[in-house]
């Protein structure tokens, strides 16, 4: 299995990802024992390839006994030449003389053949005790190039200094080239972390925390569309069955009276023509569910032809004198004689249908005003109520799906007609404006450029 | 004119916010001989029976009605012992209907009703 993390061993540690490069500043050679034998131990055991380069105090024969007395089958492992332990003289130096590069270089082949021999990776340790003080600077620019070519290779890699041999300096050096640096303290191993390692683990932290965030975000947004949804179907059931109720009972009570023989033919006609008008009303129901369901879909076929504004807004007008009266509401339409563009005729009407119902059912017994203006290359148009108006918070409510404000509101439709009308007009590649304030009646303003294009 | 009606007619108050269904109930209705009365919500319905000389042997009550629906008229109606005994027939559009046994009605028609099912409850056995 191709693990992306390994355990080293070292209980203060636990797991390492590969490419790790960490350090440990020891003082005896008790310490070294304490931490290298258990990660070379693992090592073994995981089937990583292991390269122990030893310095003083524990040298190379005096590191393989203490390893072997945690691994019994040792001599295999060595054997097979999964595990070699050299003295750091015939490592650093194999070539006459520490070159960063080659020692790097070695490092890296290492891995390559241990991958290639099968195995997990390659573990390894050095010790810089033999280091000389005038060397530690090319040293510590070494240790970063380390760090840094580590990190995407399948390397763990432990670099032991002696505490007494480092100066201040050094010790940060030594920190800063490493991801973390591991320190024996009143006997325990204290783990230190670079800053930088910090700062990336704490911007992940953060990250963590936002995403968690946007999941519950998405996730109560989710929740109330679903509920939104739900009050949907039981709002579209209950509008389309009363039409159906009244019908069924309109024809049924005809159906009784003719077998009865009481229905004289005007008491006929006036029960049909109540029919009729339910068969409409659930028509234009249908008609609104399937221009949902379009413009959900974001397929909004358009014809587009020459068409005057003010024509359609005085004929939609005078459909709804009827209506309006019976509110106690009255329709006035000013403004531009002709405000001619190309649109769709069936879309317009729509719109102005949909904020027109809407000042009759939400502002009943008030004055109704439409207005129809040229503006340049834009026709606007104007609807406006004297009714209750809409608090600030609810004005962009409105317009979203599913929005009807008070649920004990007086329902009629599936309380979309302005959210349709938004969908329509963006199509049309305009605007819808609402000025409203409690008291003062509202006003929904659309403008439309009078050319597409 | 006689307030009580011929034997077997009854007076029925109807309680809903849709006047097509207002109508029809009350067409049919009163096609059977019935007296009928209409309120558009549960608040004009408590309205006219708390001014009414003399009480309807039947309410049919709609369950979604603005200002004051359905069970909200019931918990009020139950609260009045000179209106509590009425008998109420709920007649319901809606889908969400888990709750309507809240009402403790003697009688429940989905929509759209079956006008004979309708006849039958309301001329009783």
């Amino acid at each position: 299995m191709f693990m992306s993390s390994s355990s080293s061993g070292i209980p203060a540690v636990g797991d390492v990802a590969w490419g790790t490069h960490f350090c440990q500043f020891y003082h005896s050679r008790e310490d070294l024992i304490d931490t290298l034998v258990p990660y070379f131990q693992e090592g073994i055991k995981n089937n990583e390839q292991c390269l122990w380069i030893t310095s003083e105090p524990l040298g190379a024969v005096d590191a393989q006994d203490m390893l072997r007395a945690a691994v019994p089958d040792l001599e295999q492992h060595l054997k097979r030449g999964q595990i070699e332990i050299l003295d750091h003289r015939d490592w650093y130096s194999r070539n006459g003389s520490a070159s960063t590069e080659d020692v790097l270089q070695g490092w890296l082949q290492r891995e390559e053949q241990a991958l290639q021999g099968g195995h997990a990776g390659l573990r390894l340790t050095g010790n810089t005790f033999w280091l000389d003080r005038k060397d530690w600077r090319s040293f510590a620019e070494y240790e970063a190039m380390v760090n840094h070519s580590f990190r995407s290779r399948r390397i763990i890699g432990l670099c032991s200094y002696c505490l007494g041999r480092c100066d201040p300096e050094g010790v940060i050096d030594v920190v800063r080239n490493h991801q973390f640096a591991l320190v024996r303290r009143s006997g325990d191993w204290d783990l230190i972390e670079n800053s930088s390692l910090k700062i990336a683990k704490e911007e992940l932290y953060k990250l963590n925390e936002e995403l968690e965030l946007r999941v519950e975000a998405r996730t109560a947004a989710l929740e109330a569309a679903l509920r939104a949804r739900d009050e949907f179907l039981s709002v579209a059931s209950h509008e389309l069955k009363t039409p159906v109720a009244s019908f069924k009972l309109y024809i049924d009570g005809v159906g009784r009276a003719l077998q009865r023989g009481s229905l004289a033919p005007d008491d006929l006609r006036r029960r049909i023509t109540r029919a009729q008008e339910q068969c409409g009303r659930l028509d234009r129901l249908v008609q609104e569910l399937l221009d949902i369901s379009q413009l959900s879909s974001g397929s909004m076929p358009m014809s587009f032809e020459e068409l005057d504004l003010t024509e359609i807004a005085r004929g939609v007008a005078e459909r709804f004198e009827e209506e309006a009266r019976k509110a106690g509401s009255t329709i006035t339409l000013t403004g531009d004689p002709s405000v001619v563009g190309k649109w769709d005729r069936m879309r317009l009407e729509q719109i102005q249908t949909n904020l027109i119902i809407n000042a009759i059912k939400y502002a009943p017994g008030a004055a109704i005003e439409l207005k129809v203006v040229r503006d340049g290359d834009r026709a606007v148009l104007s609807v406006r109520d004297r009714g209750p108006g809409i608090a600030p918070q609810d004005q962009e409510r409105v317009f979203e799906r599913f929005a009807q404000l008070s649920p004990n509101a007086h329902r009629t439709g599936f309380g979309l007609g302005l959210w349709i009308v938004r969908q329509i007009v963006a199509a049309l590649g305009g605007t819808v404006h609402l000025e409203s304030a409690l008291g003062a009646g509202s006003t929904f303003t659309v403008a439309l450029p009078r050319a597409l294009g | 004119m006689s307030h009580q009606p011929p034997l077997g007619r009854k007076a029925i108050l109807i309680i809903d916010d849709d006047e097509a269904v207002r109508e029809a109930l009350a067409m049919v209705l009163a096609d059977e001989g019935h007296s009928v009365a209409t309120a558009v919500n549960g608040l004009e319905g408590l309205r006219y029976l708390k001014a009414a000389s003399e009480r309807p042997d039947l309410i049919l009550l709609d369950v979604m009605m603005p200002l004051m629906d359905g069970y909200q008229f019931r918990a009020e109606q139950r609260k009045d012992p000179a209106i509590a005994s009425i008998p109420v027939l709920v007649l319901t559009a809606g889908t969400a209907e888990a709750r309507l046994s809240l009402m403790e009605a003697n009688g429940y028609l989905r929509k759209p009703i079956n006008l004979l099912s309708l006849l039958a409850i309301v001329e009783g056995p």
